[in-house]
């Protein structure tokens, strides 16, 4: 190698190296600090195992009907009786687990899998189910009917 | 309306009977406590040997409860000192029943008197000797005149009588089965009637009996399916409706279903042609298969359409039993990742219904409705196990993107050495040409 | 002796502390006036560290630190959404991994960071010992180091608890049961530990506050006393070195070996990413305090030499129990473990003490035996 060249190209070499090295470092600093941003900035759903859940708003659910949401990982039956008033239950029949429906022209919580019944109170009065529905509270909030678990 | 002679003379004793003793109870109102002393139980317990253990069976029972005394049921008058005062014709005193004919009418005076039962307990039947006496052993006592067959008291006990909801009762739920068994049980009781003795245990054994052994008093005992006071065994038409008393939507499918009209035809019984009577164990998947423990070869032959049909629903059944296994584990495996899959995990309950349904449809023997209800299940287990699998995915993703973020940490690293390098070579350079300014390379002493 | 480690007096520091920072901008400057960083970047500039054939294990130190940095680093992000709590501590932690977003991550490289600190750590410490970095004038680094030691393996322990699955809570059992087998004060400590008679949430509670609150303190106390010593008196030239009088090379330490520290640090998370990758942490089923302890329960590998020893001992050692035994024998060890610097009087004076070299060499094939032992076990 010359000596003229031994100065001047180690040199640029060394400029060029500092810049990749610095885009280096600053390029790990970023992917260590953009995870920190976005896990710090709330995900959409804030609760994992829910105590409440909303299952419908006021006025949603006319007399005599009901509906069926998801509570965690299991299904839930909100009714509304023909009086209004609300109630709510774990929709998994107590027989074998299949989800249980509101019947409106019937009147009763219905298992469609075997005919088990439940009177409106959870009961179960028809059929193979052995014991009565798990029951939920029904709170409400504002315009929204909370469904959250008993005691 | 029979004429029969016997029922006349039945009926007979007991409008006479009706007339008889329980005077007491009736102005003692019901809802006494206490019985008040009277002179039968006091000299009775004097002495032991004589009725004492019958004096203290008495107390436990739902009649002393109700303030019932010895003399409401054998007349007399308990008031007399003397015992031949007490127990003279002209006081009431008419003793216990001598032959078992006699037993029925006997607690009938009351138990069939609504105006009097309706004191006591105003929803309580008074039926219950009509219908003994069209009961298997009703027949057998009144009519065929058997010494063995069983009436209210070998079930019901003679003088520890507790009401049928207490579960120290034995006719209570849990213990109705053994009351029976004491009889059906018993080989030398049984070789008259030539009745089977091991129709108690097949039921212990069964999904019914263990069912109640587990505790849930509404599983089905003895009778349940007989009844009790009208004790008979259902006739093979009639079964499948007292099957269906609980098994509702099996019975709805197999009236409506393929399999009805022959089984009339051949005069099986159904329900329990496949499911067999008292040992019926949990129905199996198996119960399909052509070859024992399936029951379908019973009438039909191997490959034959029905065969065939068979062989299909079970496949299907297997098929989505399967995959939801599958989709189970994959689902388990993405949570113990820490992947969120409470939503297909919530449809899976979709799922399970439609296997359950498709179980009961089975019933309807139709190979097309059975068909369409599992098709739906397989349709949403499908875009479950897709999820799943996507979770899955993310997760492989997530780690390939850690491989592939080592990339470029080697990278930095590989640059960091070369600028140590760097650095040290000017540094030798700096030195070379000015040995005297070395400053930045230190030695220690 | 390496006298230089003192900074040379100056006649005037306040006048170098300004000729050291007149050169930059205002701001620095400014900065300069009210907290006189003039002697802290003179020390910085003269700060050098010996370099010699040993020097590798120089940068086990740095790494420790770096990644008890990243310990405290996503230890305070999993408290944004951690919550302690029978009911509620695994809900969260699934919550963590599974809902935020690169909460899988942070809980990951907290994880692995755990353990790749507590490796870095035992290489740290037993690499010191080797060399004899502990004589004097060292003594209190290496007793800040041994008891920061300890506060690392009470991290290890409280912290396995907190994501309260299966795993976690039958391991805590038995570990706090080894507590129960110290004399007099065993069952007391135990209930101390677990807050009760056995494992509840209460147990979590207590290991929470232990987690994040009480070892953080003591951990930034200790480290804080072990720094401040280190840039006192400079890191330590090997005794063997230091006999051969022949001159020792010096490295500034900036850049150049702060250079090589970086790649320590870049080495150690690359280890951090290829473990996540390769071996992600799971998340576990949640502990049921009623099911039966699932089959080889063990603890974490940093204790398995010590559940090993417990395991291994007879029932009865000259009439005594044997747990109690070798739980006062692990404690005594572990006393003069503190000490050795105290104990080691050679080399505090200057010359080769090849007793202790034996003794080190021993506990460290102890150790490793014992946990390839316990793991294959």
């Amino acid at each position: 190698m010359e000596p003229t060249n031994r100065e001047s190209e180690p040199l640029e070499r060394r400029n060029f190296l500092n810049v990749v090295l610095g885009a280096g470092v600053a390029g790990t600093i970023g992917s260590i600090g953009f995870p920190i941003v976005r896990y710090l900035l709330p995900p959409p759903e804030s609760d994992a195992a829910p105590d409440a859940v909303v299952a419908a708003k006021e006025g949603e659910l006319p007399p005599n009907s009901g509906k069926i949401v998801r509570f965690g990982v299991k299904p839930a039956l909100l009714i509304r009786r023909a009086d209004g008033s609300y109630g709510a239950f774990f929709a998994s029949c107590t027989h074998l687990d299949c989800t249980v429906q509101y019947r409106p022209d019937l009147k009763v919580i219905h298992c469609a899998c075997h005919n088990g019944m439940y009177d409106l109170q959870g009961r179960n009065v028809s059929g193979p189910p052995p014991r009565p529905l798990e029951r939920l509270q029904v709170k409400q909030r504002g315009n929204e009917i909370l469904l959250a678990r008993e005691g | 309306m029979r004429t029969n002679g016997t029922t006349i003379s039945i009926l007979f004793t007991v409008s006479l009977a009706a007339a008889a003793p329980r005077s007491n109870a009736q102005d003692g109102q019901a809802t006494a406590q206490k019985t008040p002393e009277t002179s039968c139980v006091r000299c009775h317990k004097e002495i032991a040997e004589d009725l004492g253990p019958q004096v203290a069976e008495w107390e436990t029972s739902v009649h002393a409860a109700v303030g019932l005394s010895c003399n409401d049921c054998h007349g007399g008058d308990p008031t007399a000192d003397d015992m031949l005062k007490a127990k003279r014709k002209d006081a009431g005193y008419v003793g216990a029943p001598k032959k078992r004919a006699e037993v029925g009418p006997f607690c009938a005076r009351c138990h069939s008197d609504i105006e009097y039962m309706r004191r006591f307990n105003p929803s309580m039947r008074v039926d219950q000797l009509t219908e003994y006496l069209t009961s298997r052993h009703g027949k057998a006592v009144h009519q065929e005149g058997s010494d063995k067959a069983a009436t209210c008291t070998d079930c019901h006990g003679k003088h520890a009588i507790l009401r049928v909801s207490d579960p120290r009762s034995s006719v209570s739920a849990a213990h109705v089965a053994e009351t029976c068994a004491r009889c059906h049980a018993d080989a030398a009781r049984m070789a008259t009637a030539k009745l089977p003795t091991d129709i108690y245990e097949k039921w212990k054994g069964s999904v019914h009996g263990q069912r109640l052994a587990g505790g849930d008093l509404s599983a089905p005992t003895c009778n349940d399916c007989h009844g009790n006071h009208g004790a008979m065994p259902p006739g093979v038409r009639d079964v499948v409706h007292v099957c269906g008393r609980c098994h509702v939507t099996q019975e709805e499918h197999f009236t409506a279903g393929s399999h009805r009209a022959p089984f009339e035809k051949l005069g099986k019984a159904p329900c329990i042609t496949c499911h067999s009577n008292h040992d019926i164990q949990h129905a199996s998947d198996a119960l399909l298969a052509s070859q024992p423990p399936g029951v379908c070869g019973k009438c039909h032959k191997p490959d034959d359409v029905c065969d065939r049909a068979a062989k299909n629903m079970l496949g299907g059944i297997v098929r989505l039993t399967s995959g939801m296994k599958e989709t189970e584990d994959v689902l388990g495996r993405a949570e113990q990742f820490g992947m969120d899959v409470s939503e297909p995990r919530f449809r899976l309950s979709d799922v399970r219904d439609r296997l359950t349904m498709a179980r009961v449809v089975v019933h309807r023997f139709n190979e097309k409705e059975f068909a369409d209800v599992l098709a739906e299940g397989e349709k949403t287990l499908t875009g479950i196990r897709k999820q799943g699998d996507a979770a899955l995915d993310e997760w492989e993703f997530r780690r390939k993107g850690l491989a592939f973020s080592l990339i470029l940490i080697v990278a930095v690293i590989v640059l960091l050495a070369l600028k140590v390098r760097s650095l040290e070579r000017a540094r030798r350079n700096a030195q070379a040409r000015a040995p005297e300014g070395a400053a930045s390379v230190r030695t220690a002493s | 002796m390496n006298l230089e480690t003192t900074a040379p007096p100056r006649k005037n520091p306040d006048a170098g502390a300004r000729g050291a920072a007149s050169k930059r901008g205002g701001i620095a400057r400014w900065l300069d006036d009210r907290l006189g960083l003039g002697p802290l970047l003179a020390h910085l500039r003269e700060k050098d560290v010996p370099h010699h054939r040993h020097s590798v294990w120089y940068f086990f130190g740095g790494m420790t630190l770096f990644l008890f940095t990243v310990q405290v680093v996503t230890g305070i992000l999993l408290l944004f959404y951690y919550s302690p709590g029978a009911n509620s501590a695994f809900e969260s932690v699934q919550f963590i991994m599974g809902q935020v977003r690169f909460g899988w991550l942070v809980r990951s490289i907290h994880s692995w960071s755990a353990n790749l600190m507590i490796g870095s750590l035992f290489v740290h410490m037993f690499s010191v010992f080797l060399l004899k970095g502990y004589r004097a004038p060292r003594e209190l680094t290496w007793v800040t180091g041994v008891l920061l030691f300890f506060v690392v393996l009470g991290f290890g322990f409280s912290g396995y608890l907190l994501p309260w699955n299966q795993l976690a809570f039958f391991a805590t059992k038995v570990g706090t049961e080894i507590a129960g087998a110290i004399p007099i004060v065993g069952h007391t400590v135990l209930r101390l530990l677990r807050g009760g008679d056995d494992v509840t949430g209460v147990t979590l509670s207590r290991f929470f506050a232990l987690h994040v609150a009480i070892l953080p303190i003591v951990a930034v106390g200790l480290l804080s006393v072990h720094l401040l010593l280190i840039q006192r008196q400079g890191i330590s030239v090997p005794l063997s070195l230091e006999q051969r009088k022949a001159p020792v090379i010096r490295l500034p330490f900036f850049p150049d070996f702060f250079l090589r520290e970086l790649i320590g640090w870049y080495v150690a998370l690359a280890a951090l990413a290829a473990l996540a990758a390769l071996d992600p942490w799971p998340l576990g089923t949640k502990c049921d305090p009623l099911a039966p302890a699932p089959a080889g329960i063990k603890p974490e590998w940093f204790f398995l030499w010590l559940y090993q020893t417990l395991r291994y001992l007879p029932a009865k050692i000259l009439g005594l129990d044997g747990d109690m035994v070798g739980v006062c024998f692990i404690n005594v060890a572990f006393a003069l473990w503190i000490f050795i610097p105290f104990l080691d009087k050679k080399a505090s004076n200057g010359r080769r003490s090849p007793a202790f070299t034996a003794i080190g060499w021993s506990a460290i094939l102890y150790i490793i035996g014992m946990t390839l032992w316990g793991h294959f076990a």
